[in-house]
């Protein structure tokens, strides 16, 4: 990084936080700090929801999965805009009406107060791990690329959110990502413009979008119905519909986005507008990773894109082996330019017929290069097997530090730290709300002053803050980071989404009834994950309806025992 | 302890129409309208370059 991108860097996060600080310090009462008194308008609420789901997370994994396996992860937000309807239709007015703080506090009014605690719980346990993801994640990869010192890293992020959450509660949040999210959209339509500008000059876009299609990367909806898929059109509109449906429904991290709005109608038009712009963000996003595997069919990408893992296994007993594959690998890439060139020349003759051919040889070489990759993959494992050898999210920030001029590689490492800390400060924030309102006000201190509430808010903050950065010191992997907590999520949402819709549409249901279900919902998820490969999205659908089936069919058998 | 045993009835919330539109039922079949159109985009943008 140059003196210029640390300027960019430094000057765009210190803004935000300064700024975000200064506008919103003084918060008088609970009301004001943990709902902005209710004051925010559609667009901050919808940019804030936006802000906190789209964390460092998905501009870092996003790419590098279109990269690798194409668009197909854009069907996983099908079902959002349908979620973002019925939240608007029911949720949102009841939770308006009640004048709740916590989402939580609404299952004590319909049920009773175990079931408040139950799911408050388990909000804190899922959401207080993702937190400490959202440090991690970043933090990891940009400690490895640019061989930042991991901890530092953790700890400057956590910090500069504990610092403005703190002083100013849920409206420095929403303000800061108000800022966060321009950088956030400026900075990714930057890259996007840099990846298909960098092509040589004889490749055109259409060319583009020609080999990133008959390469399989332009793959974007899959209409085959096959549940062991983990994304095709179905598993994202009904597993992603009640996905979104408890993520935005349920979790107080944004819940208390939505809570904030002025009245029912800026909070719908809040979610509303995220459900209209939430796919054609993530469509961009992905479609970066597409261009990008274009790109690295003219430009040499490196054998292995997480290089201090790769330099690491060259210093052990692997290195000959590495090295012969190294030079193999550049060999290969050679090969498949120039077979990449002639797919490009068999287009601009538009002749199907050469194309398809060229196409072939491309693929074939294409395998070729892709077997010496496999090959190093394996000589780093035999190295420390250990190792995490999915790179996939080291891909997009390759480009950004091998490519990109001096100023946009700060701009863009400003992207990822915004998306990191606009998640986590949310999510602090919701877990702050959530054990004031739903654990210590309820149990500990019923009665207390306005202004001890704010105290024991802020410093909830600040010890959720102190978690989150200590588990990102000691998060181990979990797959890729993006479905890791995704997985996470998975684990408990369709449970607390089921209590839900009990409370909301099932009558005659009492809190033992539904305790037992949820408790029942909850160890059968746990053995799904552990014991079945049935792919994570459905784990919302099934735990869901392992709390809403049982409670209907009780539901129908005290009324007709009433009626009897 | 409240213990209401029923659902909860969101018919007593006072609307305010949306900005934009003559009903919240247009801006709901807005969104809807939206994603369909978005997913005959995607299998068109499927199709024609594979």
């Amino acid at each position: 990084m140059t003196l210029l991108d640390w300027f960019v860097l430094g000057g765009t996060l210190l803004f935000i936080v300064v700024y975000g600080t200064w506008k919103t310090k003084g918060s008088k009462d609970i009301q004001s700090y943990l709902l902005g008194n209710k004051e925010a308008q559609w667009f901050t609420v919808a940019l804030s929801i936006m802000a906190t789901q789209a964390s460092a997370i998905t501009f870092l994994s996003a790419p590098g999965q279109a990269f690798s396996d194409g668009m197909r992860f854009i069907q996983f937000y099908f079902g959002l805009p349908l979620a973002m309807v019925f939240l608007s239709v029911t949720l949102v007015p009841i939770y308006h009406k009640l004048n709740i703080y916590t989402a939580y506090e609404y299952l004590e009014k319909r049920f009773d107060y175990r079931i408040r605690v139950l799911t408050a719980l388990l909000f804190l346990i899922s959401r207080g791990l993702a937190a400490g993801f959202t440090i991690f994640a970043p933090s990891l990869i940009l400690s490895s690329l640019l061989g930042w010192d991991i901890y530092f890293t953790n700890l400057i992020i956590g910090f500069l959110v504990i610092i403005y959450t703190v002083s100013g509660g849920t409206k420095a949040v929403s303000q800061t990502q108000k800022y966060q999210m321009g950088v956030i959209v400026v900075g990714m339509f930057i890259a996007g413009v840099m990846v298909v500008s960098l092509l040589p000059n004889q490749v055109t876009f259409g060319d583009a979008l020609n080999i990133a299609g008959k390469m399989g990367r332009l793959n974007v909806v899959d209409l085959e119905f096959d549940p062991t898929t983990k994304y095709n059109i179905w598993t994202g509109i009904i597993g992603g519909f009640f996905l979104a449906l408890s993520y935005f429904g349920t979790d107080q991290s944004q819940v208390q986005r939505y809570l904030s709005g002025s009245s029912v109608g800026q909070s719908r038009l809040g979610l509303l507008f995220n459900g209209m712009m939430k796919i054609p963000m993530q469509f961009a996003i992905l479609f970066i990773g597409a261009m990008l595997y274009v790109f690295y069919f003219f430009f040499q990408p490196p054998v292995f894109f997480n290089q201090v893992l790769l330099e690491d296994a060259k210093q052990t007993g692997q290195v000959v082996q590495l090295e012969k594959l190294d030079k193999d690998y550049s060999k290969a890439f050679f090969d498949r330019k120039e077979k990449a060139f002639k797919v490009v020349a068999a287009l601009h003759k538009d002749d199907d017929e050469s194309v398809d051919q060229a196409i072939e040889d491309l693929k074939t070489s294409d395998q070729n290069l892709n077997d010496i990759r496999e090959q190093t993959i394996s000589s780093i494992k035999e190295a420390s097997p250990e190792a995490d050898t999915n790179d996939t999210n080291y891909v997009f920030l390759n480009f950004v530090l091998d490519y990109l001029p001096p100023g946009l590689i700060g701009l863009l490492i400003a992207v990822i730290l915004s998306a990191s800390m606009s998640s986590t400060s949310s999510e602090l924030n919701a877990l702050a709300s959530t054990t004031l309102i739903d654990i210590y006000k309820r149990y500990y201190k019923t009665e207390g002053s306005d202004r001890h509430y704010l105290n024991v808010s802020k410093l909830m903050t600040v010890v959720w803050g102190i978690y989150a950065i200590i588990f990102a010191m000691f998060a181990n992997r979990l797959g890729t980071l993006i479905e890791g907590v995704n997985i996470l999520g998975s684990l408990v949402y369709g449970t607390i989404l089921g209590v839900f819709l009990v409370a909301f549409f099932v009558k005659n249901v009492n809190g033992t009834m539904i305790l037992f279900a949820a408790v029942f919902s909850e160890i059968v998820i746990l053995y799904c994950w552990q014991f079945t490969e049935i792919p994570f999205l459905w784990y919302n659908v099934i735990g869901c309806l392992l709390v809403l089936i049982p409670s209907y069919l009780y539901s129908i058998a005290i009324g007709t025992k009433q009626k009897s | 302890m409240k213990n209401q045993e029923e659902p909860a009835k969101n018919d007593e919330v006072k609307n305010d129409p949306p900005p934009f539109l003559k009903s919240w039922k247009q801006l709901y079949a807005i969104v809807i309208g939206e994603l369909v159109v978005l997913i005959v985009l995607f299998y068109w943008i499927t199709i024609y370059f594979s």
